[in-house]
């Protein structure tokens, strides 16, 4: 079976922020006929016709890869990972940032302000020793140098946050945010090649054709820069995730929503597992998962190839949705059975879209021995 | 025994349903005029905030440019300069419609950074799909009024007009009134920022920067940029406070009216006082007979109170259902006089406060009690007694009454004095007003007694028996006739007083006006309003006006808005000939040493009001935004100026140009050669004119006329509440004294067996009447006239900064009293035919 799909994530909230934020929210809440749900929402936005579609595998050519794809409707660059200082503060970060293109072209227009891409940036900062999850969201036009994304040598950016791909050679990237007196300015370099994700890089969301994205990442990144919270200034190493995804349609039906995992654990392996949850409680059958090993092969799991129970639960106080905590995985093919938790609780994004983005602690085992691990745990559509 | 009292006084209320009316009616109006007006203040600043929520969202400062634009590149350095603080550009015109012969308004927004202002919870939600407002050009929302206005629906196409380019665009969606979630406001075509920009075809420029900062620091921090790297030519305005300050302008209007509306509860008071009174004094047999089955004075006071509540209660309810409908009829009007005056929005919904509703209730009920108290205590005074005495209330001799009221009289004049010498707002000018009239009304006991002791002795002959004994009654019940008098004087002296300061004051325009108007035509564009920047009348055009045979000399002026110690303010830039100069009439300054400097020096002069808002005078500097930056003018004179209450700064064009590079005009005045009549100018220069171009011609004589219906159109709903209440007023009134003329039954009886003929009867009825009302009348003369010197004097000068001068019409004030005394005799003519029908021996049953 080729793979289907890995990653609904960057997608569904790329729409969901983006329509909710500007309205079409209002619209389908208040239609009962079409209530909020991911599938509402996917389904809702038929792409104007003259976009390019994911039909085939491509060659990726990068660096000009991770620049941005304007012919495709929507991206994003997603980087998530876990730091520590010297002194052995952590802290769990993400910075996103998404493309949305209204139309395949921009008309032509004297104003400078005529534009059809809009740029949206998720960046936060969970402080986990004093439990405070620091989030921010950011949205422009491409205009006017105040959004947009560059190729050579490939830099996306709104208004002063960043990601930039500083060393090419080495797949160093530099990653840039400042929000009130939150801020990083971190050191990316690659320690795993990057991954095609799906079929060589173009990753299915249904059977149906154009239904499908390019998408790659790289597992694992060392970490290097700094972090700074009221509390202080902090030089920090770690490990992150980043993620490169682009499409025009994505189509997912009767799921309400996802839990996506990408794990680094400390022997070496890495592990990204995601399931759909759908409306009759059971995952869907686009839940996969990947286990990258430390000598670069990796093995790909079908949905019956994984457990993912839930243990725990929060209720948060904000917004009165109740998330999933702590999970047990259990991997029998790989003889894999890890325990999660999350390093806090409150990570929930309640701006315009609603989801739990949060650094989790992993330990379990592998065969027979002990493993801990880091990661990244993305739960969407909890109601 | 509580159950027996309240038996017996409803059932004395059910007999007497013409007195319970009155009471109800009394405390109903001044609870609906209370209402109406309240209602009507709040459901303009609802519209206002509805469309502050449209052009300014959740915005808490605006930064604007010297030319009411900024560039884009200013946009682009602040938004990386300050990359947290949520900012977004909007540009707001006017637009013409060409294929509806009007303009509306072009609110170019960007829906991505506007959302950003919005964010926490608060976004605007907006219906439609943004990515099509954003992404297709020449597309637009409309509310559904507009669009019905318009005849467009989702889909079709509107063509608009500006700097001489017809765009056609596309109307993608229809949205909600402004009060609805995600509405907008009426007469407004909403675009996107690129799409404004290709409009009205100025792709370097924005209208302005709106931004959200909640942190004072960074409000500060933003101004210190501005300063250090933009010279000044920038200004960052704070939208609440300004919001707030145009709010404050129309309290000034509100006032006026909000005064109404006590003076209408006080009247309604008073009512209520009267109606107690002679309920009081009509159970007081009752109140005797429950006395002796033991009620205690307790039961009866609380009786009483309860009965007034429920009078109060019952009465407020009924005010304020119709004050809703007095409301809804105010809108309009209100409306119109906002727009005139204040801010341009649509005030087409009424919106309930319920805050407003309960507070109009409670101090209906409040009122009520209040009146009632002293009745409520005399009848606590009631002896137990079978015998029943017709004097059960024993009036306080006519000695006491006069020492008093005439102390009160005195005291509150006093105190009024002191009020309005030492204090400087416009509120305590009305607590001035009301410290006279209560003052005034003190006396009305005494004024009686003299009236018809003076009476008496004109009357001096045997002819006029009937006569001297009305008066005499009169004078001895003067603490029952009092009351009702006082209440008729009220009314009368508050139709003499907002009477008299209406006419002054439309007088002092009418004056104005013809001084100011010295031009023959005007042209100017027709489109042209207070609140944004019209296109410009363009040199060549005047230099043609002038080249015509008949015409002699014009004048110009260039209107705009500019900054001045962070607030706006209207400028206006004049060419002036000579006869044009003898149109400013100063209050401050002389005219010879004005003209001299005005061209070539940094001087400025400025209206009334804003001199006095602004507590400036003549040399006094005022920093203005020009374009190179905040540059000093002297103030060498302050102009009378009924054209805005907020005020102006006039300036000559020759030192406009010194600061401000703008070509083109707003206004011309064109000046005939004596030898050529008015309408082969008006020939001539229309002949100039481009058939579609906006420009107007006027005569003077048509804009004083527009000038003066916009006055009127002011006035009309403080005219047509004084009508209401006064109106309401006279019918209580009138409803108090017959219920006093029929009390005297058994003293009519008395006099019919002692002989007196039925038209002598009529006579000794109607004498008395007569004389409450020729004592209301006379009293409410002066009450009136200081009412009008207070209004004039103290409460406009200090609303509006205007000064005027008092004309007193005596029309007017013959009308006034001519009211009262016919509301006196009206009251007279039932009770007198009753007396004269009445049978001495039914009369005397129980003498």
């Amino acid at each position: 079976m080729p793979c289907v799909t890995s990653n609904m994530r960057g997608f569904a909230i790329l729409l969901i922020a983006f329509l909710s934020l500007v309205g079409i929210h209002a619209k389908l809440t208040s239609s009962d006929e079409n209530p909020r749900t991911v599938a509402g929402l996917l389904t809702e936005s038929d792409p104007p016709p003259g976009f390019e579609y994911a039909l085939e595998p491509r060659p990726f050519e990068f660096p000009k890869d991770h620049s941005a794809h304007p012919k495709f409707r929507s991206e994003w660059w997603y980087f998530t990972g876990n730091v520590e200082s010297a002194s052995g503060v952590p802290f769990g970060f993400q910075l996103t940032l998404f493309r949305f293109a209204m139309r395949p072209q921009s008309s032509q227009s004297n104003s400078p302000w005529r534009t059809n891409n809009v740029y949206l940036g998720h960046f936060a900062v969970s402080d986990i020793t004093a439990g405070v999850f620091h989030n921010f969201e950011r949205q422009s036009r491409a205009v006017l140098d105040l959004a947009g994304a560059r190729g050579d040598p490939p830099r996306m950016w709104i208004r002063d946050w960043s990601i930039e791909l500083i060393d090419v050679e080495q797949e160093v990237w530099r990653l840039k945010a400042q929000e009130a007196d939150v801020g990083l300015d971190l050191a990316l370099s690659a320690l795993r090649p990057i991954a095609m994700q799906g079929d060589r890089g173009l990753s299915k969301k249904s059977k149906e054709s154009g239904n499908a994205s390019y998408y790659y990442s790289i597992p694992r990144m060392a970490v290097a820069g700094s972090i700074s919270t009221a509390s202080g200034f902090h030089t920090v190493n770690g490990n992150a995730w980043f993620d490169h995804e682009w499409s025009t349609s994505a189509l997912a039906q009767g799921q309400i929503g996802w839990d996506w995992f990408s794990l680094q654990l400390d022997n070496g392996f890495d592990l990204m597992i995601y399931q759909f949850r759908t409306e009759n409680g059971k995952p869907d059958t686009a839940s996969h998962g990947v286990v990258l090993h430390p000598d670069g092969t990796s093995t790909k799991l079908s949905r019956e190839q994984f457990e993912i129970k839930a243990q725990e639960y929060w209720k948060s106080p904000k917004s009165g949705l109740r998330y999933p905590i702590a999970w047990s995985v259990h991997i029998p093919q790989q003889a894999l059975t890890l325990n999660i938790l999350c390093r806090m609780p409150n990570q929930e994004w309640h701006n315009n879209f609603r989801y739990w983005e949060g650094a989790v602690d992993v330990d379990g085992y592998l065969g027979e021995n002990l493993v801990t691990g880091r990661g990244y745990v993305e739960l969407v559509g909890y109601e | 025994m509580a159950p027996l009292v309240y038996v017996a006084f409803s059932r004395h209320l059910t007999k007497h349903p013409w007195q319970l009316g009155l009471a109800l009616l009394g405390i109903a109006v001044g609870v609906a005029v209370i209402v109406a007006i309240r209602l009507t203040q709040h459901s303009a600043f609802e519209a206002f905030d509805a469309a502050t929520r449209t052009t300014v969202g959740q915005a808490s400062h605006r930064l604007v440019g010297p030319n009411g634009q900024v560039n884009n590149e200013i946009y682009q350095r602040f938004a990386l300069a300050f990359p947290a603080i949520p900012m977004t550009p909007v540009i707001n015109r006017r637009v013409t419609l060409p294929n509806h012969a009007r303009t509306i308004e072009l609110l170019g927004i960007d829906p991505i950074s506007r959302t950003e202002i919005g964010s926490d919870g608060r976004t605007e939600r907006m219906s439609f799909d943004p990515g099509e407002l954003i992404a297709e050009p020449y597309t637009a929302v409309v509310n559904q009024t507009t669009a019905a206005e318009l005849g467009v629906q989702e889909g079709s196409s509107i063509t608009v007009r500006s700097g001489g380019t017809a765009t056609s665009l596309k109307i993608i969606a229809l949205l909600p009134q402004a009060h609805s979630p995600g509405g907008i406001v009426n007469g407004l075509i909403v675009v996107d920022i690129a799409t404004a920009q290709e409009v009205l075809q100025i792709y370097q420029d924005i209208g302005h920067i709106d931004f959200r900062i909640d942190d004072p620091k960074m409000a500060n921090q933003l101004g210190q940029a501005l300063t250090t790297d933009y010279a000044s030519t920038l200004q960052l305005i704070d939208l609440a406070a300004q919001s707030l300050n145009i709010k404050r302008m129309t309290a000034a209007f509100y006032s006026n009216l909000n005064a109404l509306s006590l003076m209408a509860l006080l009247v309604g008071m008073f009512l209520i006082y009267n109606t107690e009174t002679f309920l009081v004094l009509q159970r007081r047999d009752i109140l005797g007979r429950l006395r002796a089955l033991g009620v205690s004075r307790r039961q009866i006071l609380i009786s009483i109170l309860l009965e007034s509540s429920c009078i109060g209660a019952i009465g407020s309810l009924g005010g304020i259902i119709f004050g809703i409908f007095l409301a809804n009829g105010l809108l309009g009007i209100v409306s119109t006089t906002i727009n005139d005056l204040y801010f341009k929005t649509s005030i087409d919904t009424l919106s309930i406060a319920p805050v407003t509703l309960l507070v109009s209730f409670v101090a209906g009920i409040g009122a009520t009690l209040f009146a009632a108290l002293v009745p409520a205590v005399h009848a606590t005074r009631i002896e137990p007694t079978l015998v029943l005495n017709r004097n059960g209330l024993r009036p306080l001799s006519i000695r006491r009454v006069c020492l008093i009221t005439g102390i009160l009289f005195i005291l509150c004049n006093l105190l009024a004095w002191l009020v309005l010498e030492y204090s400087q707002t416009p509120n305590a000018g009305f607590a001035g007003i009301s410290l006279v009239v209560f003052g005034f009304a003190a006396i009305c006991p005494l004024a009686i007694v003299a009236l018809s002791a003076a009476a008496r002795w004109l009357l001096g002959s045997r002819r006029f028996l009937p006569e001297r004994h009305g008066l005499r009654t009169v004078s001895v019940a003067v603490n029952r006739t009092g009351t009702a008098t006082a209440a008729l004087m009220i009314a009368t002296a508050a139709s003499i007083g907002i009477g008299i300061m209406v006419t002054s004051f439309r007088a002092s325009v009418t004056d104005w006006l013809d001084s100011a108007l010295r031009a023959d035509l005007y042209i100017a564009d027709a489109q042209f309003d207070n609140q944004s920047e019209g296109s410009k009348i363009a040199p060549e055009f005047v230099e043609h006006i002038e080249s015509l045979a008949a015409v002699n000399a014009t004048s110009t002026v260039l209107r705009r808005q500019v900054t001045t110690a962070g607030s706006t303010v209207r400028l206006s830039a004049y060419r002036l000939n000579d006869v044009a100069r003898k149109g400013f009439s100063f209050k401050v300054g002389d005219a010879d040493s004005i003209w001299p400097q005005w061209q070539d020096h940094d001087v400025v002069i400025v209206t009334e009001p804003y001199a006095y808002h602004q507590g400036l005078t003549v040399n006094d500097d005022i920093r203005i935004q020009t374009e190179a930056g905040e540059r000093s003018f002297r103030i060498i004179g302050v102009y009378l100026d009924y054209a805005s209450e907020r005020g102006s700064i006039s300036i000559s064009r020759s030192t406009y140009d010194r600061h401000w590079q703008t070509v083109g005009y707003d206004g011309i005045g064109v000046y005939a050669d004596p030898a050529v009549a008015l309408g082969d100018l008006m020939q001539a220069v229309a002949a100039t004119i481009d058939e579609d171009s906006n420009l107007a011609i006027n005569t003077a004589t048509e804009l004083k006329r527009t000038s003066l219906e916009v006055f009127d159109r002011t006035f009309l709903i403080t005219e047509l509440l004084r009508a209401i209440a006064v109106t309401v007023s006279f019918i209580g009134i009138l409803g108090a004294l017959l219920a006093q003329q029929l009390e005297r039954t058994q003293e009519y009886g008395i006099l019919r067996a002692i002989g007196f003929t039925n038209p002598e009867m009529r006579r000794t009825v109607l004498t008395q009447t007569s004389l409450l009302g020729i004592t209301a009348a006379v009293i409410a003369i002066p009450v009136g006239i200081l009412m009008a010197v207070i209004l004039i004097d103290v409460i406009n000068p200090r609303s509006f900064g205007w000064t005027m001068l008092m004309e007193i019409s005596p029309a007017l004030i013959t009308k006034s009293c001519a009211i009262a005394l016919l509301a006196a005799l009206c009251a007279g003519f039932y009770p007198s035919y009753r007396a004269a029908r009445i049978e001495p021996a039914d009369a005397m049953r129980y003498e």
